[in-house]
């Protein structure tokens, strides 16, 4: 054997050493990353645990599950080999100098938080790449879902940054747009947790109605998905009723009529039902409407636009269940 | 002359009932109106203490025809309790919200705080709403809304 042999011998096995060491580092999943803070942030990175897409922007201690210290070139490693095997939803946050680590900031220069996907099996490696806020511009590693889902989150800034710069009517297209979009990723996703934070972030509680065929397309798309996600995004939509239901609801029903009933006999002489639900702006707008007002009288003395009033004033007809000015003026 | 004692306690009576009846909560409003050249900028800045509170209550912030820029600004700090704050726009879209909770705090003295900003060009006029729904919460909220017409 010679000498080179000799050399090239030591160096294969330094180089395996090397190559073992690094793949027992990377058996236990972690979420490594870089994050540019500057010195108005303490150095530690929070890690939650989101429970359903209602709890986006929830804060508690309790939903904190790690914690890790950043180093002064930004580098921070939480281990996640504690977490399930599966797929759910986590926020990275960071706090300012003297906040509790239960601090959050939505929207604006000082947004402190990101949201991932992430598991007990495999790692992340992340860079956030932005100042202000920390979490913009961020890229990760051989990490399809994390990637996809902040995409998402991308599209969402991009969108609502420009339509915040826009004016009001260039703004409402934007968002109309937007929400279009929103719904086509959530369509075309292959993850069910992306595709579903997309349903989420297209506010569809608001055009439920308008997209119907949309929403029962969707949900018998997942049908399958049991997560605790899908369980909550499905609650938001009325079921099939059963007969223990029916039995529930008549039961209900009943006691509704006869509380509606009792309450009746106490309710003030000329005030209409249904008037308990008008919002503020719409109880405004009904006094003005029965003194005779307008749309545009309404625009003006409301300061806001003759399409805005009659949105109004067919949401305070609905509630109220009359069909006309002249039915709201003789209650 | 003898019942001014009995008159007297039941008038000291009646105001501390009088003033329970009204619950814990505080609130505190400041308004600034700043005028620069052809710019007129308000400021308007609502404080709410929550002792204890479960009363839900409605911020209403009016913002007028032709405001150039509008920046609403929600605060929220507790020390007990479980606060849900939402913003809605004056056709009564939801812009925003955030939920605090104290379950699981480490100390007496721990604390839940949420930020919630809103900036927009051209905003829609009319009542922006912040509703507050609180349940037992200790805490304060600000609120502060500025605009440039």
């Amino acid at each position: 054997m010679t000498c080179k042999g000799i050399v090239l011998g030591c160096f294969w096995l330094l180089l395996t050493s090397l190559s073992i060491a690094a793949e027992s580092e990377g058996g236990s999943p972690r979420l490594t990353g870089q994050i540019q803070l500057d010195s108005s942030w303490e150095r530690t990175v929070y890690l939650s645990y989101i429970p359903t897409f209602e709890d986006l922007y929830a804060m508690s201690y309790d939903m904190i599950i790690a914690e890790a210290a950043i180093d002064s070139l930004g580098h921070f490693s939480l281990d996640l080999s504690f977490l399930p095997k599966e797929d759910r939803i986590y926020r990275l946050h960071v706090v300012k100098r003297g906040d509790a680590p239960t601090s959050l900031t939505i929207g604006g220069l000082e947004e402190n938080h990101l949201f991932l996907i992430a598991n007990g099996a495999d790692s992340i490696r992340l860079e956030a790449n932005g100042l202000r806020p920390p979490f913009r511009d961020v890229t990760y590693r051989n990490a399809p879902a994390q990637t996809a889902l902040q995409e998402v989150t991308d599209f969402e800034n991009r969108t609502t940054d420009l339509a915040a710069e826009s004016n009001a009517a260039k703004r409402q297209f934007i968002e109309v747009q937007m929400y279009d979009q929103l719904r086509t990723i959530a369509d075309t996703s292959g993850h069910p947790l992306v595709s579903l934070y997309a349903i989420y972030l297209s506010q569809f509680e608001s055009n439920l109605r308008e997209h119907t065929d949309f929403y029962q397309r969707y949900r018998k798309k997942w049908k399958g998905e049991g997560s605790a996600y899908f369980a909550s995004f499905r609650r938001q939509f009325p079921g099939r009723p059963s007969y223990l239901r029916i039995g529930a609801f008549a039961v209900a029903a009943m006691s509704l009529l006869g509380l509606g009933y009792y309450l009746g006999g106490r309710r003030t002489p000329g005030e209409p039902a249904g008037l308990k639900e008008l919002t503020v702006q719409e109880r405004k707008i009904y006094e003005l409407l029965r003194k005779g007002a307008t749309n545009q009288e309404i625009s003006d003395a409301c300061h806001i636009g003759v399409s805005t009033v009659k949105s109004h004033v067919s949401s305070i007809y609905r509630k109220l269940n009359v069909k006309s000015r002249k039915e709201v003026i003789n209650m | 002359m003898r019942n001014a004692p009995v008159l007297l306690l039941c008038s000291f009576l009646l105001l501390s009932a009088t003033a329970f009846g009204q619950q814990n909560q505080n609130s505190n409003t400041n308004r600034n109106s700043n005028s620069n050249g052809d710019d007129t900028r308000v400021e308007v800045e609502q404080m709410l203490e929550l002792e204890n509170d479960s009363r839900e209550d409605e911020v209403v912030l009016s913002i007028p025809e032709n405001t150039r820029e509008m920046q609403i600004k929600v605060y929220g700090q507790i020390s007990n309790g479980r606060l849900v704050v939402e913003l809605y726009d004056p056709n009564g879209k939801k812009e925003g919200t955030f939920s605090l909770s104290t379950k699981g705090k480490p100390g007496k003295n721990a604390q839940a705080t949420g930020n919630l900003t809103k900036s927009l060009r051209d905003p829609e006029a009319g009542d922006w709403i912040v509703k507050i729904l609180p349940a037992n919460v200790t805490g304060d909220i600000g609120i502060r809304s500025a605009y440039i017409q």
